[in-house]
């Protein structure tokens, strides 16, 4: 017997869901809600709060170079903050007013976006960061003699690029085995898209 | 007592819930997968539905949500598992009543020839599949309705000769 379209939309729409357990699901989200709101609440405390506790106990009144070293280490922390913040926050979900092929640019915009942070801006952060503790040292370890502030400096310097390196570099390697396929497979259905 | 968003949100799955499901099978190979897809759907239906303006009829809202979820999941899934997409042949869908073996046997033809399907073509098949007009064909997967219809022609085509293996069959 012959299956006509009409036959295979009769087949197709016979499949019917199994039970779901919607209250469940509704009650997890509350929660996770919940708990994000939570988590974004103490994000924006911590780190105004870190911010304050540093020039609170940072001598940054006597020392010019202690409050640049502690203005460097605001602007780095609230640049990361509204990096980390920008990226999350994208509209990329708002399927109300975005086409498919919207949609697919905008994921793609995203994950590279996540390459970018992890890849460039972290190793600036880092520098950023071992330019202002190194001016705090500087003055903090005037009282010792020439070679062992040398030694703290250096060590202090790739201490910090060390460990970000060797952080971005795991990170970006476990981008290459998540990320990069799915960057891969989403270009082409947005170049199926464009055809 | 539930607030008006779980109403609305409950109201929504009830009269959505089985087009969305059949779409998740038509783009997850196991079942389980299928279930994980249609959770996430729903997941990003609730976080997004207070940002619904209205826009647009809320049918082609869900089914956007649906099917960009579906779109990158089914890339997540392809990372994972490099293999060509295929439906196992003990996949257990779920079971309308008067259910047969030779159904059964159909069902899962559809879903192989569905899961043949480049990922775009597989959105405008289980659209097509459920009556959806050519207009919102177009809208939900962003190309034109002049193309829409040519691949319409096509996909009809592919499944129905899937379906009736014969030489030449309609």
């Amino acid at each position: 017997m012959q299956t006509n379209f009409n036959d295979i939309q009769q087949l197709w729409q016979s499949q019917k869901t199994d039970d779901f357990d919607l209250r469940g699901l509704i009650d997890g989200l509350k929660k996770t809600e919940i708990k994000q709101r939570r988590e974004k609440i103490s994000i924006a405390i911590i780190t105004p709060a870190t911010l304050i506790f540093l020039f609170i106990f940072m001598p940054w009144q006597e020392s010019k170079a202690i409050l640049l070293s502690l203005l460097v280490i605001a602007v780095a922390m609230i640049w990361v903050a509204w990096l980390s913040f920008s990226s999350v926050v994208k509209p990329s979900d708002d399927s109300d007013s975005f086409s498919n092929r919207e949609y697919l640019k905008i994921q793609l915009e995203k994950l590279r976006q996540r390459y970018t942070i992890a890849g460039k801006h972290m190793y600036f952060y880092a520098v950023l960061l071992a330019v202002a503790l190194n001016i705090a040292y500087f003055v903090l370890l005037a009282p010792l003699s020439g070679g062992i502030r040398i030694a703290i400096h250096v060590g202090l310097t790739l201490m910090i690029l060390g460990f970000m390196h060797f952080s971005i570099r795991r990170r970006i390697r476990k981008y290459d085995k998540t990320l990069k396929p799915m960057m891969e497979q989403l270009e082409k259905l947005l170049l199926d898209a464009k055809n | 007592m539930k607030s008006t968003k779980e109403l609305q949100f409950e109201a929504l799955y009830q009269s959505h819930k089985d087009k969305v499901y059949r779409l998740c099978l038509g783009f997850a190979r196991e079942k389980e997968l299928a279930n994980d897809l249609f959770q996430e759907i729903l997941i990003k239906i609730w976080r997004h539905l207070d940002s619904f303006k209205g826009e647009s009829d809320i049918s082609t809202w869900i089914y956007r949500i649906a099917y960009n979820t579906a779109l990158t999941f089914s890339a997540r899934e392809k990372k994972k598992e490099e293999k060509k997409t295929e439906i196992p042949a003990n996949l257990d869908l779920s079971e309308p009543e008067n259910y047969n073996s030779e159904q059964e046997i159909r069902i899962q033809m559809l879903y192989e020839a569905i899961n043949e399907l480049p990922e775009l073509d597989r959105v405008i098949a289980t659209l097509l599949l459920e009556n959806t007009a050519y207009k919102a064909i177009a809208e939900i997967s962003g190309i034109s309705e002049n193309y829409v219809s040519v691949k319409v022609n096509r996909i009809k085509a592919a499944l129905t000769q899937k379906l009736n293996p014969q030489p030449h069959a309609n």
